[in-house]
C-alpha cells in the first residue's frame, strides 16, 4: 500500500468540498486496442450550480437525483437526528428482522484487514482510491453505531450532515456483487452494509434515486410496470413480437397471454419488449417449438419481472413480490419463470423465499434451466456452424455469484456457439457489468459518466481480453448476457468506447443464440448491423 | 496468599469465560430468520459446490429432493479454520503472519489441554511427570514441543499484526484502540509466558498448578514471572466473551446461518415468517404506513 496521503474515516465528517477528484490517468488502465492516449472522453466535473441541491462532496458525481441537502443549520441537525432514528430501527428486530443477523454479525466481526479491497472492481478501476474501499463506508457506519446506538468504547466519528450526505452518496458507489464477500475469511458482508445504508435512506428518510425508487418500484406497483408500460402496450408489444417472429421464421405464431391454468406463467423484465423484444420472442418461438404450457401475463405487474426493491428497500420488495405471486395465483399457473433478468431472478426464487408462506409458496424458478433442458433435448433442430463467431459470456452476480445458477447458460452456449470462450475470471468468481443494484437504469445529472468509466471498467477489461486474438473488426464478436439490466449496461459500456463501431463488439441475451442456431429459421436471428 | 488467590480467581475466570460466551451463542442463534441472502459457492451442494452451483440450476428444484453434501460443508470449514484458506489464496503475507498467529494460539489451546491431561495423570493416575513412564515422557515432552512452538508461532504473528497495523497508513486509520487492545491482551501472556518459561522450563509448575485447579491440593510454590503469565492468561481470558476475539463464534453464524444457509422455504418457516410479518413498522418515509404491520404494509401497496 501507499506511503502518501490517504482519505481517512473521520474525512467523511469534513466541511469541505469533493473528498476526491477522479481523473482518467487515475483509473485501471486497459488493454489493447484502449491502452492509447485519446482512447476515451475525459472525465468531467460536476457543474457549479449542483451544489446547492445535490450532494457533489463526495467524488463530485451524483447518485441520488433528489435535491436533499439541508438549507440551514436548523435542517442539519434534523437531518442527523432523523439518521440517528433510523439507525436505530436499523438495527431493530422490529424495523429490520429481515437483515438483522447478516448486518450485526458484518458491523461486529470486521478485521478491517482490507483483504477485501482488491476483490472490489470499483476500488481496483479507481486506480485503489480509498473511499471506494469495501470497507470505507462500513467503517463509517459501524463507528456511528458503535458510539450513538451500541454505545461501545472507541473512537467514534463526528456525525454531521457532511457524514450523512457523503454516506448516502457512497451507499450508490457499490453495485452490490458482493464479490468482496468471497475473499473475506470472516464471512463479512460489506455489500450488505451499503445496502443496509441505502434501506436507512429510503424507508426512514424517504431519499433515493428517482429512477429506482419514484420512477421505479412507486411506478411499477401504481401502472403496472417500472417502463410506464400500460397492459395495453403490453398487448401492443406481443402483437409486435409476433409480427417479428413471421419475419424471421417464415410462420405465425400465437403468444399465448393470461391463459389460465397453464403450467407456466413467464415474466420478463418489461425494458427486455422495449429495448430487446428479440430476447422474449426468442422465448415465444423456443417454448412454441419445445411444446410447453406456458403463458404471458397482461395483469398490472404480471408483465414486468423486476423488482428494484431488492436493492434498497424491503417494504418495496416485499410490495412488488406480493404482486407477483397474486398474479400468478390468479391465473392458477403451477409455477413462475423469470426470464433473462438476474435482480428480479434473486429478488423473486431467493430474497422472497423467507417472505411468502402458505398458499403464496407458488414455485419459482429461473428460465435458463429450462431452457437448458430443451436445447439438450434434441425438440429444436439446431446447427451450431449458425453461430460461428467468437462468444464470450458474462455471469450477472444475482444469477450466478447471489443464485448458484453457473452452467445451465454454459451447457447451451457448449451446444450452440462453437467459438464460445470464457472471459476471465468467470463464473461465481466472475466481476459485476458495472450496472447492478441500480446503477444501469440510473441516467440523470453525470452518475453514468461514473458508473461507465469506473463500474465498468474491469467489464470492459475482461471483453478486451477475451477476444484479444480476433479484434479485427470484419470479425463480429457477441458477448451474451442473460440479464436485462447487464445488456443496458453493456449497450452504455460499448456506446461510450465506441466499441461496436471501431471493433465489431456486439451483446445480446441467450435465447436469441439458442433461435440463431435454429435450422428452419429464414433469416438470421442475430443482427450484427450497427443500430 | 497470592497462589491461593490465583486458584481462586482461575475459577472465577473460567465462568465469565463459559457465561460471556454462551451468552454470545444465545444472543446470534436466536435472533429472527433473515432473507435469503446466501454466496456461492455453497459447499453443501452436493455435486455442484467445485464449480459454484446450487439446486436452483435444475428445473423443477422443488420436486428433485435437496441433496445436501455436510462433508462438503466440513471440508470448506476445516480448510477455513485450519489454514485460513481466504488469506491465503488473496494475500499471502498477510496470511504468513495471520496463520502464524492462529496457529500458535492453536497450539497454546492444545498446550494447556496437555497440561490438564498431565495434571489428571498426577493427581488421579498417581503417575508421575517425568517419570519413566511412557504416557508421562510422551506428555512431557509433547507439551514442550507444541507449547514452545505456540509460543514462538504466536509472538511472531502477532507482534507482526500488530507492527503491520502500526507502519500501514490504511490500517493505522482502520484500527480502533479496541482492536490494538485485543491484539496487545493476546501478546501478554503469550511474552509472559516465554518468560515464565525460562523459570519454568519442563512445565512442571504449569502442570503442578493444574494439579491444584483440579484436586484439592495446594498451589505449589510459583514465581513472580509465572504469577505474570496466569494473570495475564487469566484476563485475557475474562476478556474474550467481550470482544470480537470471539469471531469464532462470529463466524460460524456468518458462513453457516447466512452465506450458507440456501434451505429453501417448503412450509418449514411459514410460522415464523407470520410472526415477524406481523412486527409493525417503526420507519417514517411517506410511502410506509408507519405502525402497521409488514404484511398490512404490504398487502395495501404503496
Amino acid at each position: 500500500m501507499r506511503k502518501g496521503d490517504i482519505v481517512r474515516i473521520r474525512d467523511m465528517g469534513k466541511p469541505s468540498d469533493q473528498l476526491i477528484k477522479l481523473t482518467i490517468n487515475d483509473l485501471m488502465p486497459l488493454p489493447p486496442p484502449y491502452d492509447k492516449p485519446g482512447m476515451e472522453p475525459p472525465m468531467t466535473g460536476p457543474k457549479s450550480d449542483w451544489v446547492k441541491s445535490y450532494v457533489t462532496e463526495l467524488d463530485g458525481y451524483v447518485a441520488i437525483d433528489v435535491p436533499w441537502k439541508p438549507r440551514n443549520r436548523d435542517e442539519e441537525e434534523q437531518l442527523v437526528k432523523r439518521f440517528l432514528e433510523g439507525l436505530r430501527k436499523l438495527t431493530s428486530k422490529e424495523g429490520n428482522w429481515t437483515f438483522l443477523q447478516p448486518l450485526l454479525l458484518s458491523l461486529d466481526y470486521c478485521a478491517k484487514c482490507q483483504n477485501c479491497a482488491e476483490a472490489c472492481p470499483i476500488y481496483m478501476a479507481s486506480g485503489r482510491k480509498d473511499i471506494y474501499r469495501p470497507t470505507y463506508r462500513a467503517e463509517v457506519l459501524r463507528r456511528i453505531y458503535n458510539k450513538y446506538i451500541a454505545k461501545k468504547p472507541g473512537p467514534g466519528i463526528e456525525l454531521n450532515a457532511y457524514t450523512i450526505l457523503r454516506l448516502g452518496e457512497l451507499a450508490y458507489r457499490c453495485t452490490l456483487c458482493r464479490r468482496c464477500v468471497q475473499v473475506c475469511p470472516l464471512g463479512i458482508d460489506n455489500g450488505l452494509i451499503a445496502h443496509e445504508i441505502r434501506k436507512l435512506f429510503s424507508e426512514e428518510l424517504g431519499i433515493a434515486p428517482t429512477a429506482i425508487h419514484e420512477k421505479g418500484t412507486v411506478l411499477q406497483l401504481k401502472s403496472g410496470s417500472s417502463t410506464g408500460m400500460s397492459p395495453k402496450a403490453f398487448m401492443n408489444m406481443v402483437k409486435f413480437m409476433e409480427d417479428l417472429i413471421y419475419e424471421k421464421l417464415g410462420r405465425r405464431i400465437k403468444i399465448p397471454v393470461d391463459e389460465k391454468g397453464a403450467d407456466i406463467l413467464l415474466i420478463h423484465n418489461a425494458g427486455e419488449y422495449i429495448s430487446w423484444p428479440e430476447n422474449p420472442a426468442a422465448y415465444a418461438i423456443i417454448f412454441e417449438e419445445a411444446g410447453l404450457s406456458w403463458t404471458l401475463s397482461s395483469e398490472l405487474l404480471g408483465y414486468d419481472a423486476v423488482n428494484y426493491g431488492v436493492w434498497y428497500d424491503d417494504v418495496q420488495l416485499s410490495r412488488i413480490v406480493m404482486r407477483h405471486v397474486e398474479v400468478a395465483r390468479k391465473l392458477e399457473v403451477k409455477r413462475i419463470v423469470i426470464g433473462e433478468c438476474g435482480h428480479a431472478t434473486k429478488a423473486l426464487l431467493v430474497v422472497a423465499d423467507r417472505l411468502l408462506k402458505g398458499g403464496d409458496r407458488v414455485p419459482r424458478e429461473s428460465v435458463l434451466p429450462i431452457l437448458r433442458d430443451i436445447v439438450k433435448s434434441g425438440k429444436l433442430n439446431l446447427d451450431p456452424s449458425r453461430n460461428n463467431f467468437p462468444v464470450t459470456l458474462h455471469d450477472p452476480c444475482n444469477i450466478v455469484r447471489l443464485a448458484g445458477i453457473v452452467e445451465p447458460q454454459r451447457e447451451v452456449l457448449r451446444a450452440v456457439a462453437p467459438l464460445f470462450r470464457e472471459m476471465e475470471p468467470h463464473g461465481v468468481y466472475n466481476y459485476c457489468c458495472g450496472g447492478g443494484s441500480g446503477f444501469a437504469i440510473m441516467t440523470s445529472l453525470n452518475f453514468p459518466e461514473w458508473r461507465i468509466k469506473v463500474a465498468s471498467r474491469m467489464k470492459l477489461k475482461q471483453i478486451l481480453e477475451a477476444f484479444k486474438d480476433t479484434m479485427d473488426p470484419k470479425i463480429p464478436k457477441y458477448v451474451c448476457a442473460p440479464c436485462s439490466n447487464c445488456k443496458g449496461e453493456l449497450r452504455d459500456l460499448l456506446t461510450h468506447y465506441r466499441a461496436t463501431e471501431l471493433y465489431n463488439i456486439h451483446y445480446g441475451g441467450l435465447a436469441e443464440l439458442v433461435v440463431n442456431a435454429m435450422v428452419d429459421l429464414k433469416e438470421p436471428y442475430i443482427d450484427f448491423t450497427l443500430q | 496468599m497470592i497462589t491461593q488467590l490465583l486458584k481462586f480467581s482461575s475459577y472465577i475466570t473460567l465462568l465469565i469465560f463459559i457465561a460471556g460466551i454462551s451468552y454470545r451463542w444465545w444472543r446470534w442463534s436466536t435472533m429472527p430468520i433473515h432473507l435469503r441472502w446466501e454466496l456461492y459457492p455453497v459447499p453443501h451442494e452436493a455435486g455442484k459446490a467445485e464449480y459454484g452451483g446450487g439446486y436452483l440450476e435444475e428445473a423443477s428444484w422443488w420436486s428433485r429432493g435437496r441433496k445436501v453434501s455436510t462433508i462438503g460443508e466440513l471440508k470448506e470449514l476445516l480448510k477455513e479454520m485450519l489454514f485460513i484458506k481466504r488469506i491465503y489464496n488473496n494475500n499471502r503475507r498477510l496470511w504468513a503472519l495471520s496463520y502464524s498467529f492462529h496457529l500458535g494460539i492453536y497450539l497454546i489451546l492444545v498446550w494447556f489441554l496437555l497440561i490438564l491431561l498431565g495434571a489428571v495423570t498426577i493427581a488421579y493416575m498417581h503417575v508421575p511427570i517425568p517419570s519413566s513412564s511412557p504416557w508421562a515422557t510422551f506428555l512431557l515432552y509433547a507439551t514442550l514441543i507444541i507449547g514452545g512452538t505456540g509460543d514462538v508461532l504466536g509472538i511472531i504473528g502477532g507482534v507482526g499484526l500488530l507492527t503491520r497495523r502500526l507502519i500501514n497508513p490504511v490500517l493505522r486509520d482502520y484500527t480502533t484502540w479496541p482492536d490494538y487492545l485485543n491484539l496487545i491482551l493476546v501478546l501478554l501472556p503469550l511474552i509472559s509466558g516465554m518468560v515464565a518459561w525460562t523459570y519454568d522450563p519442563y512445565f512442571n509448575l504449569a502442570r503442578e498448578f493444574m494439579v491444584s485447579l483440579v484436586s484439592a491440593s495446594t498451589v505449589p510454590y510459583l514465581p513472580p514471572a509465572v504469577i505474570v503469565n496466569v494473570v495475564f492468561t487469566q484476563v485475557l481470558i475474562a476478556y474474550i466473551p467481550f470482544t470480537k476475539i470471539t469471531h469464532f463464534i462470529g463466524k460460524y453464524f456468518t458462513y453457516h446461518k447466512v452465506l450458507w444457509d440456501d434451505e429453501p422455504n417448503l412450509g418449514q418457516l411459514d410460522d415464523e415468517i407470520g410472526d415477524l410479518t406481523a412486527l409493525r413498522l417503526p420507519w417514517n418515509a411517506t410511502h410506509i404506513k408507519h405502525g402497521e404491520s409488514w404484511e398490512g404494509n404490504v398487502m395495501g401497496g404503496s
